[in-house]
Formats: structure tokens, sequence, C-alpha cells
């Protein structure tokens, strides 16, 4: 019912005819979950992080005005691949910005790619983007389950956390999570004694907890986010098992919503912490004056910082076509800061440094917003794959 | 040790245990649901938003007023039936003797507008709501865990429900309900105030639902979403029961946490689905429901 009616409002809204490509606004879309599980992580932020972006690059390009549009796909991948269309063929968008389920996309990435639209993936962490899935236009800018597994899965190992049990969320970034986890805890030396899949959006975890208690594993790895990854820490402590917990992908507005009394100690790695350096914490003050607050994620500092890495692409290669864009971007360097030593690869990867970093406990804390301390940098290009490796069929041999 | 289909019976027990525990959810949600519909033919898609209601009415009033879960237990599911019977005199009344659907329309656009505004205030990350220090403990029972919670929570909801079956059963007003739900018109000849009637069943069902939110509370999410998660479950679970069976709805509620929590021990990738499979099943052979009487 939701999709129909969505699907009937986006009908109506959208009446202007197709813009053409090289004269007019450049606009971009926002496709992502604005009101869903994972709109805390992107959603609302996500879109002022873009609007904001372009408000610093001055609102116009090439003389042209900058639009930004904005899209709620729902979580749901048809709704995510239809909005792209319907955006690409009646607005003439020239760049998406994708965040929210994995699945909606990489959707939404394929049918942008068909089109030669160029899609920026600030919020999907999937391996999918710039693996297998990769198209010409597309950049993945949030980090993949394979580094955000294998910063924690490591660490936990080493500690004598040998024993692990998998709790996964049923899709594609669960499944790939699950995958990557298993394989950095097996090259620690550990081993992988079971697992328990749950729906997207589960009410009540506590029953995958129970199998897991019952496994006898030392470690239960949480291959899930957002709002399943709540629920998994809040009823894991009600049953007196948070010690066993290990978090693969933990937003900082997860963190604000348990409270540091119920996530401390959780360590995770993240692409993004807004209070890691001078860049950073001045993307993290405005966004949070403009937001009563909230603690911007990794997915909206990189809506920010691509968005701008966008738009200087298009100054700097003089025209909107996304091939000569594309190229730009993939050879331009990353200028914003709030991404240490960051570059693009061929198949569209950003590398950038990661931080693993430990959830202050509540008497660490010196605010609300001081979430996290910052135990390691792990450098980029130690933790990504190289372009060849990475099952992108722009750089197979 | 014992085992069914290769799960070793304790654990088996603690998952029916987890499984009864969120049929007492749907049960609590669907006895309202079938109380309104009963009465007041209403299929009320605003049910949803009113746990939600509850779960936030408590969350706001222990912060602003610091009650004691004890005391939020009873005030919130009040505030949330004050509301609801606002609701039902400025907005549901007029829709009296036209088709259900508009009744339907006008409950699911109230459950968007409710819970788009807190969205709005919110966001949707959960608020942190914490769990009343008598009842945080855990018993750990050999390989069993039993949190007391949820223990208390199914025996509340159990009260709550039987309670509810024994007043609509087997006294006056429960007489006077049933008769004006038989046939109105006669209901009326004979003096019963039938409008006023329908304004506090509709409360009563909507408190219900904010009970069942408040319980909620410490053990779910309280977030602006959490109502329509439940919500097509609980439908489900009424079709299921038979439309307006209040007998059916609560033993539908508890059998179908049951059939949930068993399967996400079997196969929990179809744990969100079962209900909907088993709907389908019994609508094949049973088109008015368990408990329904054919229309």
């Amino acid at each position: 019912m939701k999709t129909f009616l969505t699907t009937v409002a986006a009908a109506a809204l959208i009446s202007s005819a197709a813009m053409a490509q090289q004269d007019g606004p450049v606009r971009i879309l926002a496709l992502d979950d604005l009101t869903g599980m994972y709109s805390g992580n992107g959603g609302p932020n996500t879109v002022r992080a873009i609007e904001m972006a372009v408000a610093d690059f001055g609102g116009e390009v090439l003389g042209r005005p900058i639009e930004v549009l904005s899209a709620d796909h729902q979580n749901k991948p048809d709704v995510g691949s239809a909005l792209a269309q319907r955006f690409i063929d009646e607005q003439g968008v020239s760049m998406i910005a994708l965040g929210g389920s994995s699945a909606v996309g990489l959707a939404a990435q394929g049918r942008a790619g068909e089109a030669k639209v160029i899609t920026i993936s600030s919020g999907g962490y999937a391996p999918n983007f710039s693996g297998d899935q990769c198209t010409p236009y597309s950049i993945h800018w949030a980090p993949t389950t394979r580094e955000l597994a294998r910063g924690v899965a490591g660490a936990v190992v080493e500690q004598g956390g040998d024993t692990w049990y998998l709790l996964t969320a049923d899709y594609v970034f669960g499944h790939a999570l699950a995958k990557d986890a298993t394989q950095a805890v097996e090259e620690a030396g550990g081993q992988v004694v079971g697992e328990t899949v749950h729906p997207l959006n589960t009410n009540d975890m506590a029953s995958a907890l129970l199998s897991a208690q019952g496994s006898g594993a030392k470690v239960f790895g949480m291959a899930n986010a957002g709002t399943d990854l709540e629920t998994t820490i809040k009823q894991a402590a009600q049953m007196g098992l948070s010690g066993n917990l290990a978090a693969m992908l933990v937003f900082d507005n997860n963190v604000q919503a348990l409270g540091l009394e119920a996530a401390q100690g959780i360590r995770t790695t993240t692409s993004f912490y807004w209070d890691h350096n001078d860049a950073s914490r001045e993307f993290g003050n405005r966004i949070m004056e403009m937001n009563g607050g909230q603690v911007p994620t990794m997915g909206h500092a990189g809506a920010y910082a691509s968005t701008l890495h966008y738009l200087q692409a298009v100054e700097s290669a003089g025209t909107s076509d996304p091939d000569a864009v594309i190229a730009a971007m993939k050879s331009n360097p990353i200028t914003s800061g709030i991404f240490e030593n960051a570059s693009i690869q061929e198949n569209g990867r950003v590398v950038m440094d990661m931080l693993l970093v430990e959830v202050n406990s509540p008497d660490e804390s010196t605010g609300p917003a001081d979430l996290y301390e910052v135990i390691a940098t792990i450098p980029g290009k130690d933790l990504f794959l190289p372009a060849a490796d990475s099952g992108c069929p722009l750089t197979a041999n | 040790m014992a085992e069914f289909m290769g799960i070793p019976l304790p654990v088996l027990f603690g998952q029916l245990l987890i499984g009864l525990f969120n049929g007492a959810f749907y049960a609590i949600l669907s006895l309202g649901l079938a109380i309104i519909f009963g009465l007041l033919r209403v299929i009320n898609f605003a049910h949803g938003a009113l746990y939600m209601l509850g779960a936030f009415a408590a969350f706001l009033m222990g912060e602003w007023l610091g009650l004691s879960f004890w005391v939020l237990l009873i005030a919130a599911p009040l505030a949330v039936a004050a509301f609801a019977a606002l609701v039902e005199r400025l907005l549901l009344s007029w829709l009296r003797g036209l088709d259900p659907l508009y009744g339907l329309l006008l409950t699911f656009g109230l459950a968007l507008v409710i819970e788009g505004l807190f969205q709005w205030r919110f966001g949707v990350a959960g608020q942190q709501f914490p769990m009343p220090a008598s009842l945080s403990g855990t018993t750990i029972l050999g390989p069993l865990i039993l949190p007391h919670y949820r223990v208390f929570v199914i025996l509340a909801a159990l009260a709550v429900c039987l309670l509810t079956w024994a007043a609509i059963e087997r006294t006056r007003i429960g007489a006077i309900l049933r008769a004006a739900t038989e046939n109105r018109p006669l209901a009326e000849a004979f003096g019963f105030n039938v409008p006023l009637l329908m304004t506090a069943t509709y409360a009563f069902g909507a408190g219900l639902a904010g009970l069942a939110g408040v319980l909620a509370a410490p053990v779910f999410q309280v977030s602006p979403l959490m109502g329509t998660n439940l919500i097509i479950v609980v439908f489900a679970v009424v079709v299921i029961g038979g439309m307006g069976s209040i007998g059916g709805a609560i033993l539908a509620g508890l059998m179908l946490g049951l059939a949930e929590g068993l399967t996400k021990v079997v196969y929990p990738e179809a744990s969100n689905i079962i209900v909907f499979v088993i709907m389908a099943i019994v609508l094949f052979f049973r088109p008015a429901g368990l408990f329904g009487k054919a229309a």
C-alpha cells in the first residue's frame, strides 16, 4: 500500500519535462531511506550535508545553478530503481547520491549506470558497489563490509575471543558482512561456530541471542546494522550477554540512541568521527548546529565530501558530461580534508584511512556528542582491496 | 538430553517462552482491534500509532514528571485512551453508517499524521527507556535464561486479556456492549446510550494498545515507527482469529507468537512471513477465521 501511495505521489510531483543535459540547472538527487530504519545514519542529515556542500561550493557550477532533489526509497529495491529511472528521465539529474539499504543502492546504481548517470554511494556498505556490480559511472565512498569486519575482528580475536557466533541480517549487506567477518576471524586464527540469519527489521532479537548463547561461542558478532543492531545490543544487555558482543558496523547515531551506558566499550571501525581532525570538527559542528545536536555519521560526512568532490570535478572538466566528470573525479585530489589519504581507484572505490574506535563510558564522556575514543588509525592502503582483485568488470584482466 | 527436531528441550522451551512473549503483544493489540471492530465496525489502522503513543507517553511522562514505571503503566494508557476518545468524538463519529472503508481511510491517515509528527520531532532513532529495577534481573536455570521482565509481561498480558474477556462475556456492561453490537437499534430502543458506549469502547481499545506500548518500551525501541512494524502482523492475527471475535483474537495472538518463536528456531529466515502463511491456510479452509462466525 505504502509503495503504491509513494509511486502515485512521486508521479504527481514530477511533472516537468526532461531537461537538456548541458544547460539549465545541474540536478543532484539524494536517493535514500528518508523515514525508515536507516534514515538515522543517512536520511535527512544526508540531504542536509549535500545541500551544505552545494552552498559551500557557491550554489552554481559552470554558470548553471545547482539543485538538490531528494526521494525516499523506503529500503525497497523496486521503489528505488523506479525512482532513479524517473528522476533521470524526467528531471535529467546528473548525479545520484545513494544511501540506505545496499540492495536498493545496487538496484539504483545499475539503472543509473545504464543511463550514464554518475552515482556516489556514501551510505551503502556492501562490497558489490565497487565489486561485481560496479559501473563506469559509480563511485563507492562508504567503506565496505570487508574493511569494517577486518578492523574489528582482528582486534577481538587477538584479545582471546576466538570462537564466534554470527547474528546476520538476511539481505545482501548482512550476508556480505558475515562472509567478510568469517574470513577475517579465520585469518586471525579464530573460528565461526554458528550463525542465525534474521529478517531485516526484526523486533525481537532475544531468540537469536539465545541460540548464540546455546552455541557456547565466546563472541557474538553482529552482522547487522541500524535498528536491528540497536535492538540486539539493548536486549543482550537485558539478558546479561553484553560482554559477548562485537559490532562490525555501529553508527554514531546508534550509539547516541542506545546511550553510553548500554554501548560503552564496544569497538568498531569507521571512516569518520566528527572529533578527529580540524576539517571533521568544522563539518560536525556545523551540521549539529542545524540538526539539534545529532552527531553526524560517516554516511553524512561522505555525502558532504563526495558532493564537493563531484562539483569540483564538473568545474575542472568544464562540462557535466558523465565520462569527463568521472575521469576528473578519479584523477583529481580529494581536498575536503575530512577523510585522510583519500583517493579513488579505477573501480570507483574510494580508499581512505580508517579509524578503530571504542565507545566511551559515561564517565569518560564530556558531553552528549563525545562518543568515541580513537584507538588507532588503520592506513587505507593496508585495508582496502586493490581494484584488480575487486571483481569489478572494469578492472578485470 | 531430550531433543525435538535436533534442538535440546530446554533451549526449545526458552525459545517458546520468547514466542509467548511476542504473542502477548499480539494478543493485547488484536484484542483491542477486535473490540473496536465488533462495536464500531471500524478497521482501526491507527492501532499501531496508538501503541507507539503509549510508549512515547510513558517515555515523556517518565522524563518530564519522573513517574515510576508502575505509575506509567496506568497513566500512559489512560492518556492514550483520552486522546482516542477525542478522536472518536471529533472525527470517527461523523463516519457512522458509512461504508467501513471510510473509517479505515481516516484511521490510516491519522496514523500517518501521528507517526509523521513524532518522526519530525524525535527522528527515527530509538529513545532510551529504563527497565524497572525490580524486574531487570535474569534467572538462569541451567541452559535456560529467564529475563524477569519478559515473564512479567506474559503474566500481565494474560491477566489483562482474561479480565477483558470476562468483563465482556460475564458482566452487565459487557452484555449491553454485546447487545449493541448484535442489534444497535434495539439496544437504543431499550434506552442505552450507544454513542457514549462507542466512544468508551474506542477509548478502551486504544488504552489496550497504549498499555502494550508501555510494556514494549523497556524491551523494544521507543521510536515513531515501532507501530508500523507491528500493525500488519496484528491485522493478520485478527483475521486468523476471526474478525470481531474476542476470544479468537486472544488465542490467535498467543498461538501465532508461539508459531513465530518455533520458526525462529527451525528456520529464522521465514519468521516474519510465517504468520501470513498461516493466515493464507486458515482463510482457505475457514474464510471467517478460526473462531469467527460466517456472515
